[in-house]
């Protein structure tokens, strides 16, 4: 059984879990004891190609989301229709209710049980089962009611005063569909695997991207990321959910025996492609959000360069909201170090 | 993992649970509010903490299966189907 902990705070290197490992991002911020002065993030992915080549295609729908748990239903989907366009489907963008519902309960989850603790608070375990109550029944009414509770507005106004740095132009990902990426990537290569490019540069993807950054009730770059989940919640709520926004899937041929498929994920954009040789896997590759999110060249080391480093702990709080602000699928690894100046 | 016990003092918002991990008995207190309540005797799949969906004892069984395939496949190992041949027909 996969089994990964959730790390907050770890300044030595330590082994990774037992078993399969889903991953991690790792943060190495090296500081002088007056700023930090160095940023290097690495994330770490198993290689799923090497355990689906050769299997059926259809397997790949069932073990995907055994690898990538979280969002297992967006990654399920994914897989479905990276298949099936091999197989010569096309599939336009279009709102999956299945996919929607779980890109809610991530932000839910994400506001109600871990925003509270990130700022010091307890969690909300009962508003969490109570939307989550209301969302499984469809009560739209019930779960608007619960998303301007006191307990929320007094967390709209508590993230805006956590330091943290201004809202700046950021390059957000905007790719409209599977047929679309076509133009942008040709083929998915392992080099995007790791370390994807959009225009020649990192970019951001996620609730706050396909916002269209009009999130202009914050100040704050962490702030406006939390704000626009708890956006797309509303905007589901009310019916006003567009293509685009979380849950949108689509699906192309990329070339007879190659399929791509793009699912808007809780956490942002997410690509697979298959190759297949009759009916096995030849050859599989995923793009996922965290690897957008937590580039090397990404936002974390430009929000976390330069920031005053006197006071560690309040380093790491800060290097924890610079996190949970981007979302990460996996587990996150923290390591200061410290350089006097000579 | 299967769940224990329920954790009174959390609420019944946490469970302790108890798998396999590469062989090793593993407990863990795993957040249950996913999944709303779960009873003890129950199965569930745990990532980063959090029982995200219950299972039943074959498919819990069928899943451990894979996920020993996927870590060899992994290491190198070449031929996996030993490790899950009924995984995607008994779903």
């Amino acid at each position: 059984m996969i089994i990964i902990s959730p790390i907050w705070y770890i300044e030595n290197e330590l082994s990774l879990s037992h078993g399969i490992d889903a991953g991690s991002v790792r943060l190495c911020v090296r500081h002088d004891g007056v700023k930090v002065i160095d940023v290097t993030i690495t994330c770490q992915r198993p290689h799923v190609a090497r355990a689906l080549r050769g299997r059926l295609a259809n397997e790949a729908a069932t073990l995907i989301p055994l690898i990538y748990a979280l969002c297992g239903r967006a990654q399920g989907t994914a897989a479905s229709l990276a298949v099936a366009a091999a197989r010569g489907l096309e599939v336009m963008p279009e709102l999956n209710p299945l996919v929607q519902r779980e890109v809610m309960r991530e932000h839910l989850w994400r506001w109600l049980l871990d925003l509270p603790v990130l700022l010091g608070n307890a969690s909300l375990h009962k508003e969490f089962s109570n939307a989550i109550r209301a969302l499984d029944a469809g009560q739209m009414d019930h779960l608007a009611a619960l998303l301007g509770a006191p307990e929320i507005l007094a967390l709209t106004t508590a993230i805006e005063t956590i330091a943290q740095p201004p809202l700046a132009t950021t390059s957000c990902l905007q790719v409209e569909s599977a047929k679309a990426s076509l133009a942008v990537w040709p083929l998915l290569t392992d080099e995007l695997c790791l370390l994807p490019r959009w225009k020649g540069q990192p970019a951001e993807t996620g609730a706050y991207s396909r916002s269209g950054t009009q999130i202009t009730k914050s100040a704050g770059a962490f702030s406006a990321r939390w704000r626009a989940r708890l956006t797309e919640i509303e905007n589901w709520v009310a019916g006003g959910a567009i293509v685009g926004a979380g849950g949108t899937a689509s699906a192309v041929p990329v070339s007879p025996g190659i399929g791509r498929s793009l699912v808007e994920t809780a956490r942002g954009l997410l690509m697979h492609e298959v190759t297949l040789d009759g009916d096995r896997i030849a050859d599989y590759r995923i793009v996922a959000p965290t690897e957008w999110n937590c580039h090397p060249d990404g936002l974390l080391p430009t929000w976390l360069m330069d920031r005053p480093s006197a006071d560690e702990t309040a380093l790491k709080v800060y290097a924890a909201h610079a996190v949970a602000a981007l979302d990460p699928c996996v587990r996150w690894e923290l390591q200061l170090a410290l350089e006097p100046t000579r | 993992m299967r769940v224990m016990e329920l954790d009174a003092a959390s609420g019944n918002t946490f469970a302790w649970c108890e798998g396999e991990v590469a062989g090793e008995p593993r407990r863990e207190r795993l957040n249950i509010l996913w999944l709303g309540e779960v009873e003890p005797g129950e199965w569930v799949y745990a990532v980063l903490g959090q029982a995200r969906e219950r299972l039943t004892p074959q498919r819990a069984s069928e899943i451990n299966g894979a996920l020993t395939a996927v870590t060899a496949a992994l290491k190198g190992e070449a031929c996996l189907d030993n490790y899950f041949p009924d995984l995607v027909h008994r779903k």
